[in-house]
């Protein structure tokens, strides 16, 4: 039988099981602190200069915003007597113009995954897909084009995508104007007759205009009973709650899946979370309550160790009447 | 007779970091420097233990305060700073971790290579290959299970702190530990987990 080092950490739930890996993980924590040569000063003047440029920015944005009503009119008058090309021209491009490139939020980057010339093999007739990413046509339709090794544009019908297991990036599905990022191991279907995707296994996620990432809900039947995949719904849709910032409601729909659903996989996970978000909530009480009926459901939980320190840090309260 | 009034410590201290960070809000050189100072060294160890590659950390650490002082007006303190400026160093990464990886491609060299070191020791010469296997290894994991285990196993966090960090259910931070240490183990080469 094969023995195996568990990595102390500071639970028994190891984060490293493979010994060998372990001692990877432990050389790398135990790398020397980076010398940094960085000041405050660099820092302050580089935060100045960004500053200064989208300030800029906006100024010529309110000018192009201007140039462009008067433009308009111009146009429209003129529309009215004679044909005038340039002012078509000009019209367009002030037009171009006002679409705005709105900085990139800190906290998303997928966007920037752009599609990068040199990323075409060489003597190939256009870029082509990664080895194992699947984008099978459904429909007579259907139309797409393929933008990068990574990134397909789907015009019209109906497609199922997926992206490998091993694969090292996610595949980008560029859909009416948004990014539908699919997971590795992940596979969607898109009809681009419907607004919505159907998730048939995996992760996917839609990446909103404003950069926001939108997780989907899956829809595939995972062989489960209905209480089970209904208790997987209701999971779900709180951690779609909480991806969006509704704290509130992410706190009423766990409650709901641990009511309803006491027993279920999803409330095992689910009193976890839901503790989390009523201490920061600062219920101390509901949260030490969540705990304690986690405990009392999965004694053998292997997240117990975890479980008895959070109870801990929250000192003694009030018995637990209800979640 | 004297009457001696007892002073909150922690008191004066949240004081004191609430109106550091109303300076800094307000674009104050010297709250910022204050800040910066403070935070550095553990923004700085952070950056190096998800990318192991020492000279690229300067850069980063740069691009993360920048970053920070930037979106500092709207930071509601609803969290702490330093796991906000965590959350602003992982997306930075991932940044790197992305550009990194369209240069191998390009190149197809590996990135992380020991300079021409005829005079290092050998135990730090291994160290330097272990460290560079292992990041190589990690560079090819999914942001998302690099990001967990990077923040479970190398930066040694709890499940609960990992969650809050990231952003995602402590369930979710599990099942992308796991998935993560089955994948490194594949790439390296390693009998699995059992």
């Amino acid at each position: 039988m094969k023995r195996v080092t568990r990595l102390p950490n500071a639970s028994d739930d190891a984060a490293v099981l493979n010994s060998e890996l372990g001692r990877l993980v432990e050389l790398a924590r135990r790398q020397p602190p980076p010398p940094l040569t960085v000041d405050a000063d660099r820092i302050h003047a580089a935060w100045l200069e960004r500053r200064a440029r989208r300030r800029r920015g906006l100024g010529l944005l309110a000018a192009a915003a201007l140039v462009g009503l008067v433009g308009t009119s111009v146009y429209r008058s003129l529309e009215q007597h004679s044909r005038a090309i340039e002012s078509v021209e000009s019209v367009a491009h002030v037009d171009r113009a006002l679409v705005v490139e709105t900085p990139e939020p800190p906290s998303h980057t997928e966007l920037t995954r752009a599609i990068e010339p040199s990323e075409a093999v060489a003597g190939s007739p256009g870029p082509q897909l990664v080895a194992g990413m699947r984008v099978e046509p459904r429909s007579t339709d259907a139309a797409h084009t393929v933008l990068g090794p990574w990134t397909v544009e789907v015009a019209a019908g109906v497609y199922e995508l997926a992206a490998p297991i091993e694969a090292v990036s996610s595949l980008h599905v560029r859909v009416g104007g948004r990014t539908l990022v699919i997971e590795p191991g992940g596979s969607v279907r898109v009809d681009t007759g419907r607004p919505e995707v159907d998730l048939l296994a995996g992760e996917a996620a839609w990446i909103e205009r404003d950069g926001r990432r939108v997780d989907l809900a899956a829809t595939y039947d995972d062989a489960s009973s209905s209480r089970r995949a209904a208790a997987a719904a209701l999971a779900r849709k709180a951690e779609r709650q909480m991806a969006v910032g509704d704290r509130k409601g992410a706190i009423a729909t766990y409650r709901t899946l641990v009511r309803k659903y006491p027993r279920s996989s999803a409330a095992r996970a689910g009193l976890l979370d839901l503790a989390r978000l009523l201490k920061a909530a600062g219920d101390s009480d509901g949260a030490r309550c969540a705990y304690t009926v986690a405990l009392q459901r999965w004694p053998n939980n292997h997240l117990r160790p975890e479980i008895e320190r959070a109870l801990q840090a929250l000192g003694p309260g009030p018995k637990c009447k209800e979640i | 007779m004297s009457v001696t009034i007892p002073i909150d410590v922690s008191r004066v201290r949240e004081a004191d970091a609430r109106a550091l960070l109303a300076a800094a809000q307000r674009g104050e050189a010297a709250a910022q420097a204050a800040l910066f100072d403070t935070h550095k060294h553990r923004v700085a160890r952070q950056i190096q233990r998800m990318i192991g590659d020492g000279p690229s950390v300067d850069d980063l650490v740069q691009e993360v305060f920048i970053a920070a002082f930037s979106a500092l007006p709207g930071f509601r303190g609803d969290a702490q700073l330093e796991t906000w400026l965590y959350t602003i160093a992982a997306n930075k990464v991932r940044n790197w971790w992305d550009a990194r990886r369209r240069r191998e491609a390009r190149e197809a060299t590996a990135a992380v290579q020991p300079k021409d070191s005829p005079t290092t020791p050998e135990e730090t010469f291994e160290m330097s290959e272990h460290l560079s296997r292992l990041y190589q290894a990690l560079g090819k994991l999914p942001d998302k299970f690099r990001e967990a285990f990077t923040a479970r196993a190398i930066e040694n966090m709890s499940l609960q702190e990992a969650s809050d960090v990231l952003g995602v259910p402590i369930s979710t931070v599990s099942y992308r530990t796991r998935r993560a240490e089955q994948m490194l183990c594949d790439i390296l080469g390693l009998e699995g987990p059992s």
